[in-house]
């Protein structure tokens, strides 16, 4: 059966349309990811609302091109101008731009393209192989385990995005998950802050929010007075000899694929931190450790392996536990929903075709995504040189056209410009979107089961400590809370001191 | 404004903002225990949810000011300084050539979504918006601002009226 389904679906993508739509929308990524400040969330977001009338197929296909297509595209800017085009991208700047430096900026990005391609290559295997695993493990989820589930989410998204102060990335899914309260609940349908507004108590859309907390500020932030870059010519290469670099280095790739995707699967966490803790790897394993920063390609093949690793990992958890493993996941999440699908426990029943289509879409995205990039090279790296101050304007029209495509209502744009203003606040005072965006689309799943949990045994949460998987949700999130908030270190601290 | 500084202004913006959630979330469990609704258990509420999320921000901004304040001496005089240092940096912003050129963009594009888009066509008013702002940021000579606006719009209508057959603000 998972043959044809994979037939199928390697039929569906081989049409004429679908072939058209694979490589425009990989070209769009790697344009927005070649350039700095559009990321990867913001051009799916922006893409989710456009593709909103695209037969649905067309649309996933889309929506995975342009994803694959921007986290690989932010490595040209980061080997050419040490300035990563997506945060994904930035552990590549660190070794990729020295090779540019030293004239080898094409090999570079020969290496990071090849690494990419593999990485989401090898990452398409986990896909296959786990979500069926995980699908059916999470088959003996119940509300309460959903509860916490949502509740685990959010608070490990907040402590590793968060970069050192857990409590502002728990604060940033807290108010993400107040936003998802706005409007009639789910249970007994009784309006929340939506103070006599019709368009509030239909509640609070989440690609306007999408589009506002990630592309508004981005747009905002390059209209400041003084930005110029020095970017650095492409380079010719040797084929073969790139090909050689990479094959001497499969260890470090293979390595990097499984920590990006064991990255991807944590919910909330982003492909730049697959990116690091990969070349954080290969450096620790690496006998010559002095050489990374000044040009080793090993770094640049096991960041970009890592990162494009994420995305497979990242869909893991978003096709079976509808928990996305990334900020640019969450989107494809609600795209996901918006196109009639319900990612779950209950999807390989539901939908058994739909993740075969996923990996197949996925396989042909990251091959399409390696013909362009490596073809286009010289025009996308030109992008580098448009006049952001023109282009910005720009986006900010497709912004708005992004958000009113929803509803057809002008009210989703208001929004998107609302949380746009969120955004700014939150990326100055250095607080994280990514637990914003997670606590906005598990919001709805977290109270829901909660309420019905509660409703089922009279408004008691003593059911919630009789379940086993509870329990283990509860451990793992006191034991994180607690370690987060410095007690573990009082009490070592204390004993210290007695046995002194 | 340095790091410290400015999770002490966020955790004390929090403070109150967590505290009017807390307010509107019991409010929402006092309604709820009316007609037609009588939800009178606490934590069967449609309120409940929001009041624990009003009693979290509340509980975190208090750890973030701690946090802030940990290793200081006199907490009172250090809350003080980070208080005075905001001041002073509110009045530098107003004179930061950056923070002008951002909030001013801000305020055009305010005016483009809440008062020209969905009130006059969709090519005018984005024709207006574009070229006012990339005057406004000095893009690049006159001739290439318009040149540019003008392609992007007709790129815009085409995709999306003609191609995808939408219908645009």
């Amino acid at each position: 059966m998972a043959l044809q389904y994979l037939a199928e679906a390697v039929i569906t993508v081989l049409t004429p349309v679908n072939l058209l739509f694979l490589f425009l929308s990989t070209a769009a990524g790697l344009i927005m990811g070649v350039l700095p400040g559009l990321s990867a969330t913001m051009a799916i977001a922006l893409l989710t609302g456009l593709t909103y009338n695209f037969p649905t197929q067309s649309a996933l296909i889309a929506l995975l091109g342009v994803y694959v297509g921007c986290i690989s595209g932010g490595c040209q800017s980061a080997i050419l101008l040490n300035m990563p085009g997506t945060p994904a991208s930035a552990a590549t700047a660190m070794d990729g731009h020295p090779i540019a430096r030293r004239g080898e900026g094409g090999m570079a990005i020969f290496l990071a393209t090849t690494s990419s391609c593999l990485g989401t290559m090898l990452s398409v295997v986990f896909v296959l192989t786990l979500t069926p695993l995980l699908t059916s493990f999470a088959l003996k989820f119940r509300s309460w385990e959903f509860f916490l589930l949502s509740i685990f989410g959010i608070l490990i998204c907040g402590t590793l995005t968060a970069q050192g102060n857990a409590v502002k990335g728990w604060i940033s899914g807290a108010l993400g998950l107040l936003v998802a309260m706005i409007g009639q609940d789910a249970v007994d349908t009784f309006p929340r802050f939506s103070y006599g507004s019709v368009n509030v108590q239909a509640g609070i859309q989440l690609i306007p929010v999408m589009i506002g907390l990630f592309g508004f500020p981005e747009i905002v932030k390059s209209f400041r007075k003084n930005t110029s870059e020095e970017v650095l010519t492409l380079t010719r290469f040797r084929f073969g000899e790139g090909i050689r670099t990479i094959a001497r280095n499969s260890l470090a790739i293979v390595r990097s694929a499984f920590i990006g995707v064991g990255v991807g699967i944590i919910p909330g966490v982003g492909e730049d931190v697959g990116g690091w803790l990969s070349y954080w790897a290969t450096k620790t394993y690496s006998k010559d450790r002095d050489s990374y920063g000044k040009g080793n390609p090993k770094g640049v093949i096991s960041a970009e392996t890592g990162n494009n690793a994420c995305i497979g990992g990242a869909i893991i958890p978003v096709l079976s536990l509808a928990v996305p493993g990334s900020a640019p996941a969450a989107v494809l999440l609600a795209a996901f929903f918006m196109h009639g699908y319900r990612p779950g426990p209950l999807l390989m029943r539901e939908s058994p075709d739909f993740v075969y289509n996923i990996c197949v879409y996925l396989l042909f995205a990251s091959v399409a995504m390696w013909v362009l990039a490596l073809g286009m090279a010289k025009l996308t790296v030109r992008v580098l040189t448009v006049n952001k101050k023109i282009l910005m304007p720009v986006i900010y029209i497709l912004c708005i056209i992004g958000a009113y495509l929803i509803n057809y209502n002008l009210f989703d744009v208001k929004v998107m410009f609302v949380f746009g203003l969120l955004g700014l606040l939150l990326s100055y005072m250095g607080v994280p979107a990514a637990p914003f965006l997670l606590g906005v689309i598990l919001g709805p799943m977290c109270d829901s089961n909660l309420r019905r949990a509660l409703n089922l045994s009279n408004g008691s949460f003593a059911p919630m400590f009789q379940r086993p998987i509870c329990i283990a949700f509860l451990i793992v999130i006191a034991f994180m809370i607690l370690s987060q908030i410095g007690v573990f270190k009082l009490l070592f601290r204390k004993k210290g001191k007695e046995t002194e | 404004m340095d790091k410290k500084t400015r999770d002490c202004l966020f955790s004390l913006m929090l403070m109150l903002f967590g505290g009017v959630v807390l307010h509107q979330g019991l409010a929402i469990v006092k309604r709820a225990a009316q007609p037609p609704y009588r939800i009178a258990e606490f934590s069967m509420s449609p309120g409940m949810l929001p009041t624990v999320l009003g009693g979290c921000l509340v509980f975190f901004s208090i750890l973030l000011l701690i946090n802030t304040l940990r290793g200081e001496p006199r907490k009172g005089a250090a809350l003080t300084a980070h208080l005075k240092t905001v001041v002073v940096h509110i009045r530098q912003a107003f004179f930061d050539a950056d923070m002008q050129s951002m909030a001013a963009s801000v305020a055009i594009m305010a005016f483009y979504t809440f008062v020209l888009l969905g009130n006059i066509p969709f090519a005018v008013g984005a024709a207006i918006f574009l070229i006012g702002l990339m005057l406004f940021l000095r893009s690049a000579k006159i001739w290439v601002i318009l040149a540019s606006s003008g392609a992007s719009i007709i790129a815009i209508m085409l995709l999306f009226e003609k191609f995808f057959k939408t219908t645009l603000p």
